[in-house]
C-alpha cells in the first residue's frame, strides 16, 4: 500500500481581494456570485446608515433588501463615474428618504424598534466616562440612553439626520457625503452644523 | 476649552452609541440568501412595461421625475394657450361670416355702381373675343347658334 503523500505544510496564498469594479464588471456580465460578494461586502454599512435613519429593525431590513435588489436591475446602468459604494448609498438614501416621507405622513409619531446593544459598549471608554462623569443622571442606563438618543435623531429633517449617520456614525468624509447627497460641501458641513446643535438642544441633559 | 467645542465632542462620544447597536445574530448571514431569493421571486421592471422601467428609473432619479412633471405641465400649458388661440381664432373667422354681405346686399350695391358709372363710356364687354372664330370646344355657343349673346349671370342689359 502505497504511503499517503505529508499534507503540505505551506498553506496556499490567500486570494488578492477582487476590488468593486472587477465584481461589478463581472455581476454586470450576469455573474450572480459577484453581486453575491457585492453584497456581503456592503450590507453592514449600507444596512446601518438606513437604520440610524429609520431607527428600526424591520424597515432597516426592507430598505436594505430593496436597496440592492434596485441596484441589481439598474447594474447594467452604472457606468462607473462615481465608486460602486456611493451608487449604492445613493440608492439606498433616496429609498430611504422616500420611505420616512410616506412614513411621515402615515404615522407621524414614527415607531423605534431599536437593535440590541453588544457587549463591547460596556468597555467603551468613550462611553463609560461620558456616562460616569459627564452626565449628572448617573442612574441612567444605556438603553435609555439609546432610546433618547434615537427620539432625539428621528426629530431631525432627513436631511440633516443622514449628514450626522454618515459623518459622526459612520465616519464617511464630507465630500464622499457630497457625493452621495448630490450637494456641495458646503452645504453638508453647514447641514452637520445645525444638526449637531439641534442635538445639543434635544439631549442637553446628557451633555453637561 | 470652549464650552460649544466640550459639548459638540461629548455629542460626538454619545452619537458613537449608536455604532454598538447590532441587528440580530446572524443577520447578515442571512440577509445575501434573502435578497437572492427576492431577486428570483420579484419580476424585472421591465416584465411590468414600458411604464415599470419609467417608474424604476424615477425611482432611482428623483430629479428626472421633477423634470419628467415640469415637462409634462408645460405641455398641457402650451396645448391650453395654443387651443385658446385656435378657438378665438375660428370665433373671430365666424363674426366675419356672419358680418359679410349677403346676395341681396350685393345686388344693391351692384345696381349703384352701375347707375353711377359714366354714360358715355360703353360698358365692357363680358362676352368672350375670338378673333379667329370660335375655337371647337365654344362654337355651339356662337353668337348666332344660340340666338343671343353670351352673358355672365350678373349681368343686367336692363340697366342699360
Amino acid at each position: 500500500m502505497p504511503a499517503l503523500a505529508p499534507p503540505s505544510a505551506e498553506i496556499p496564498p490567500a486570494a488578492p481581494p477582487v476590488d468593486d469594479g472587477e465584481l461589478v464588471r463581472r455581476a454586470q456580465a450576469g455573474d450572480s456570485e459577484a453581486f453575491d460578494a457585492l453584497v456581503r461586502r456592503h450590507q453592514e454599512r449600507l444596512y446601518a446608515t438606513i437604520y440610524h435613519m429609520t431607527s428600526n429593525h424591520e424597515d432597516a431590513d426592507d430598505l436594505t433588501q430593496e436597496s440592492f435588489i434596485k441596484a441589481f436591475r439598474a447594474l447594467k446602468s452604472f457606468k462607473g463615474d462615481s465608486s460602486f459604494f456611493t451608487w449604492l448609498y445613493r440608492i439606498a438614501v433616496n429609498k430611504t428618504i422616500n420611505f420616512l416621507k410616506q412614513r411621515k405622513s402615515r404615522n407621524p409619531a414614527g415607531h423605534l424598534s431599536l437593535n440590541d446593544l453588544d457587549f463591547n459598549v460596556e468597555h467603551d471608554p468613550d462611553l463609560v466616562s461620558l456616562i460616569s462623569e459627564r452626565t449628572p443622571r448617573r442612574e441612567v442606563n444605556l438603553a435609555e440612553l439609546q432610546e433618547k438618543l434615537n427620539t432625539a435623531m428621528q426629530k431631525l429633517s432627513e436631511p440633516h439626520r443622514l449628514v450626522v449617520t454618515l459623518h459622526d456614525i459612520q465616519g464617511l468624509p464630507h465630500e464622499e457625503i457630497a457625493a452621495i447627497m448630490g450637494c456641495n460641501v458646503g452645504t453638508v458641513r453647514s447641514r452637520l452644523f445645525y444638526a449637531r446643535q439641534q442635538l445639543q438642544a434635544y439631549l442637553s441633559d446628557y451633555l453637561k | 476649552m470652549d464650552p460649544g467645542d466640550s459639548q459638540c465632542r461629548s455629542l460626538q462620544r454619545l452619537l458613537a452609541l449608536k455604532r454598538h447597536e447590532r441587528p440580530p445574530p446572524g443577520y447578515f448571514d442571512r440577509l445575501p440568501g434573502r435578497i437572492q431569493c427576492r431577486l428570483i421571486e420579484q419580476p424585472e421592471p421591465d416584465a411590468l412595461g414600458w411604464l415599470g422601467g419609467l417608474l424604476a428609473g424615477f425611482q432611482l432619479r428623483p430629479a428626472a421625475l421633477g423634470l419628467f412633471a415640469v415637462l409634462v405641465s408645460c405641455t398641457y400649458l402650451l396645448g391650453f394657450s395654443a387651443s385658446r388661440d385656435l378657438v378665438r381664432q375660428s370665433w373671430q373667422a365666424q363674426a366675419m361670416r356672419e358680418h359679410l354681405p349677403g346676395p341681396h346686399e350685393l345686388a344693391g350695391w351692384q345696381s349703384y355702381a352701375v347707375r353711377r358709372a359714366p354714360r358715355n363710356q360703353p360698358m365692357p364687354s363680358t362676352a368672350p373675343v375670338f378673333s379667329a372664330g370660335y375655337p371647337d370646344p365654344f362654337r355651339a355657343f356662337a353668337p348666332g347658334r344660340l340666338g343671343g349673346a353670351i352673358a355672365p349671370a350678373s349681368y343686367q342689359p336692363s340697366i342699360r
